[in-house]
């Protein structure tokens, strides 16, 4: 965090702190914008706003202990930090999950994902100026986060996973409750883009704006929708699987020019793909092939000390490439812990993409890069 | 003593003591229990007979109160007659009879304010399958704004260190004057007007465009930079979208060929084949245009998305009324309501034939009634508009502006000289 | 191409790289010289199409974490036998993860420097804009300089921050905050 005043400022130049309270910073980013007119000139995001050292949380805390912080990284997205920090540290220790947990974990993760897009989804409309699509979004969310409830008794920090598998089964019922809320879901899909996507304000307000293009995206190290939205098909699903990803049927949304719109477009279509893994994970779940019950790796205890070693591990989560990079010197603790933030490393590229948009755009451009501040400054 | 069962509340999660979890309870409300067959539902129905019998009434009650305006003459001559028997001069019988009139006037933004806010609610609230305000007063939320507003008037007066003290506090005072000053002109029903001037039109545009002075000076005495950009945009907007709309209104003009907003309204009285109203947007083509454009050109001069650039709240926070609290930021408030019932007045008044009636034989009602029923017609779809739309960006809001609605709005004007000269 | 191959390809220039005896698990390590580190990754990324740069970190190896937590053990005096850990050396391993998207690959650098104030490695920065964040992460969390980074300031931590946090032997002094 840098102090930038107004000193080195032309005089027909105005220097406008954007945020870090602001209405649509998604939490407490700070964006300096130097403006002429309504045209930003430049723009530098500065953040650390939310810093709490999570880092070095994880080196006091044993490796089941150290779990819950995930949690608070992205916070819209928590099983997707469960699950990336329960692989990097089954990787360390040598543990394996069972196929069924492995399916939960997809399972939990895509319906985590769903609900996440829509919290994107509905926050984008309100950038824009549209109010209605976000109740429309936390509607549908409210529901899977109703079936988290079911499963873990969270809402929002759900610390669902454990190293070596899930904390439980599935709750009698949770299948058939879970179905009628994807045969509810998928249908809204429609309602959004005839409320939101086919607008002819919204398209005019998202479409080649915060133009990216694919080398830049790939070398500003983008990932998750924010990169595929530029044509880069790069999916740590596909491109390093991981659980049972490899044996799901689904494609990845690539957009074309990586404007707004292609970014917000590759998100709500993979909203849908989410939708469909999650049937076939049911599919599987509710099949006596995976034994019912056998959700943990046999003989993990609550604290262990895996070798020392190095080991990184990472998912696709809703933001993008999470990868959790875990050091262990053969200790309880882990010795070091190094998070990969998707939102972290999406938001740099700002300072590029801002110069020369009009400050509406720099709500929409920092709206369709959909961050997260809990995973931003960590 | 009877033995009884324990029965968790039916409200409250339930625990399931086997695996330690919750288990959701059977009454969590799922959209999808209630998509299933919306209208089944008792409330429902309720709601719908409710609606109707409120309709019935206030239809009925009209009816049994009749026309207003007539009765306004007899009351003021039989007042008059006693003040002059008393021996008061007969100037200053007009000046109180002037002044208590303006009272009168004066409560009709102010109530309409009341009311718009908590329908706006109410609106926004069924748009985005909500309830609104539902405990403030005995029936849905009724005195929600009245609550509003005792709090607005309660709050603590800020005025920014930074701000331009003097400026800052005569700013919406600036805005709110023209707002009430503008409604002179207007009739609310057949002879029920404050001023029935004959520049009535021109009256209303001119001092309507006084209010965009205040909205400057409230973003310019903030000493807020976001407040500013709101200010300077709103002139931007404000004075733009005054031509497309004045022009809108120039077919009106010239159809009527008068400028009394009364006559206007007065003019569009009787029906074609004893059926069609003729009102000015049944007049082909040239009526529908000059209403899409003074529609939409009127919701660009009240803020409302989606044009409500100079008060983005997620561009610019609040825009120019950011740095106001309490009573100051009611005013803006205030005046943007007046300005909405303002335009739908006028679009009564020009388009939809002021206080007659649709069809030959709902006669009966008295024309304050139908003024008012197409007047919150008119205002649902500002509302419908605002809880719809994203927001314009401000260089696509200007080139809307100069490159749609304001060449539309003068090919309507020779349309409507080519439609003179056909019907005569 | 595997990475076998370019790392035998890449040898040849650079005699200094060679594979970790303790890989990260389940990617190819590779550890770098400090003053080839550029070079690599810039053969890397034009010969190889190694055009994504994952992550930047980097570990302090001079002793253990109290298992305590906070606040952290006493000072590692640098030459001095660390007290327990088998891996503790008077060192930092800046570690880095490049991978090419278009060949699936992926590979993790690891660099060794010794622990000193003034310890650096050459920045990435012209080479991966993603370098750009990350490495002022690092910098604000082990003081690491990063030569040839236009913007090497902190960034998670506020300016008036005294120390490194991430360093082992970081002990926090009170401020106006505490």
């Amino acid at each position: 965090m840098t102090k930038e005043t107004s000193t080195a400022i032309k005089a027909d130049q105005m220097f406008i702190n954007f945020g870090p309270q602001h209405p649509s910073t998604h939490g407490v980013l700070r964006i300096a914008l130097t403006v002429e007119g309504e045209v930003v000139i430049k723009a530098r995001p500065d953040v650390g706003y939310l810093h709490r050292g999570m880092e070095k949380l994880f080196e006091a805390r044993n490796y089941s202990q150290a779990l819950v912080l995930t949690d608070r990284l992205d916070y819209t997205s928590a099983m997707h930090n469960n699950l990336a920090y329960c692989l990097a540290v089954e990787k360390l220790a040598g543990i394996e999950a069972p196929l069924r947990a492995q399916y939960i974990r997809v399972l939990v993760s895509e319906l985590n994902r769903i609900a996440s897009h829509l919290v994107f989804f509905g926050t984008f409309g309100v950038d824009m100026g549209a109010f209605t699509p976000f109740l429309y979004a936390f509607r549908e969310r409210e529901m899977a986060l109703d079936l988290f409830e079911m499963l873990c008794g969270g809402r929002l920090l759900y610390s669902y996973m454990r190293v070596g598998g899930v904390s439980a089964d599935l709750p009698p019922g949770w299948i058939e409750k879970c179905r009628e809320f994807i045969t509810f879901f998928k249908p809204r899909l429609k309602d959004y883009d005839t409320l939101l996507t086919s607008n002819p304000i919204f398209r005019s307000r998202t479409e080649g704006v915060g133009v990216i293009g694919a080398e830049r995206a790939v070398s500003w190290g983008l990932s998750g929708p924010s990169l595929r939205g530029s044509g880069v098909n790069f999916d740590v699903r596909k491109n390093d699987p991981y659980c049972v990803y490899d044996k799901m049927n689904f494609t990845v949304p690539l957009g074309k020019t990586g404007c707004c719109f292609d970014r917000y477009y590759c998100r709500m279509l993979e909203m849908g793909q989410s939708a469909e893994m999650v049937l076939q994970c049911l599919d599987a779940l509710s099949g006596a092939e995976l034994n019912p019950g056998e959700v943990m790796a046999k003989g993990v205890p609550k604290m262990f000390k895996p070798a020392a070693g190095q080991a990184y591990a990472h998912v696709e989560a809703s933001r993008g490439d999470l990868g959790f990079f875990a050091v262990s010197d053969g200790g309880l603790n882990p010795y070091r812990m190094h998070v990969r933030g998707p939102s972290f490393i999406n938001v740099a590229i700002l300072q590029e993409i801002l110069a020369g948009c009009k400050i509406a755009d720099v709500v929409a451009v920092l709206g369709s890069l959909d961050i997260v501040l809990g995973e931003v400054d960590r | 003593m009877t033995e009884e069962t324990i029965q968790p509340k039916l409200s409250e999660p339930v625990f399931n003591h086997s695996n330690g979890r919750l288990l959701m309870p059977e009454t969590r409300y799922w959209p999808t229990q209630m998509w299933k067959s919306p209208w089944s539902l008792p409330t429902y129905r309720r709601g719908a007979a409710v609606l109707a019998g409120l309709i019935t009434g206030i239809a009925g009650a009209a009816w049994f109160l009749g026309e207003a305006g007539p009765r306004v003459a007899p009351l003021y001559s039989a007042a008059e007659q006693f003040a002059l028997s008393k021996g008061v001069p007969a100037f200053i019988i007009s000046v109180l009879w002037t002044f208590i009139k303006g009272a009168i006037l004066l409560a009709a933004p102010l109530v309409n304010a009341l009311f718009a806010v908590w329908w706006e609610r109410k609106i926004s609230a069924h748009i985005q399958s909500r309830m609104g305000p539902m405990y403030v007063g005995w029936w849905h939320g009724a005195l929600q704004t009245v609550a509003d507003g005792l709090k607005l008037l309660l709050k603590e007066d800020i005025i920014p260190e930074t701000a331009d003290k003097f400026v800052h506090m005569m700013a919406p005072v600036v805005v709110v004057i023209p707002a009430i000053l503008a409604f002179a002109p207007v009739p609310f029903g057949n002879e029920l007007v404050y001023a029935d001037i004959d520049i009535g039109t021109l009256y209303v545009f001119a001092v309507g465009g006084v209010s965009v002075v205040g909205i400057i000076m409230a973003g310019w005495s903030s000493g807020n930079k976001f407040s500013l950009l709101g200010g300077l945009r709103s002139a931007a907007q404000l004075v733009s979208y005054e031509l497309p709309r004045t022009f809108a209104v120039v077919p009106v003009i010239m159809l009527a060929g008068t400028l009394n907003i009364s006559a206007i309204a007065g003019l569009q009285a009787g029906y074609w084949g004893g059926i069609i109203p003729r009102w000015l947007i049944f007049y082909p083509v040239v009526g529908q245009i000059a209403f899409i454009v003074f529609l939409i050109a009127s919701v660009a001069e009240t803020n409302r998305i989606p044009f409500d650039i100079p008060e983005a709240e997620s561009e610019l926070v609040a825009g120019f009324n950011t740095e106001y609290s309490g009573m100051k930021f009611a005013l803006f408030f205030l005046s943007e309501f007046a300005y909405v019932l303002l335009s739908c007045l006028l679009m009564a008044s020009f388009f939809f034939g002021g206080g007659a009636a649709p069809l030959p034989f709902l006669d009966f009602l008295p024309s304050w009634a139908w003024f008012l029923g197409k007047v919150l017609i008119l205002m649902f779809c500002f509302l419908w508009f605002r809880w719809t739309f994203p927001r314009f960006r401000v260089d696509r809001l200007m080139d809307f502006n100069w490159k749609f609605l304001l060449p539309v709005s003068l090919l309507n004007i020779a349309a409507a000289g080519l439609l003179i000269w056909f019907l005569s | 191409m595997t990475t076998e191959e370019i790392l035998a390809n890449l040898q040849t220039s650079f005699p200094g790289l060679a594979k970790a005896e303790l890989p990260i698990k389940n990617y190819p390590t590779w550890t770098v010289p400090a003053q080839s580190l550029r070079v690599v990754c810039e053969r890397l990324r034009s010969k190889f199409s190694f055009d994504y740069l994952d992550v930047v970190t980097a570990t302090d190896w001079s002793g253990p974490a109290s298992p305590k937590g906070y606040p952290r053990s006493p000072a590692v005096t640098p030459g001095a036998t660390p007290a327990a850990g088998a891996l503790a050396r008077d060192v930092f391993e800046v570690v880095y993860i490049v991978s090419s998207l278009s060949a699936g690959l992926r590979i993790c650098l690891r660099c060794e420097i010794p622990r000193t104030e003034g310890a650096s490695v050459p920045s990435l920065y012209g080479i991966f804009m993603a370098a750009d964040w990350q490495e002022r992460e690092v910098y604000d969390m082990f003081g690491i300089k990063f030569e040839g980074h236009p913007n090497l300031i902190r960034i998670l931590t506020p300016e008036t921050q005294q120390g490194y946090p991430l360093r082992k032997d970081y002990e926090h002094i009170p401020d106006k905050f505490d």
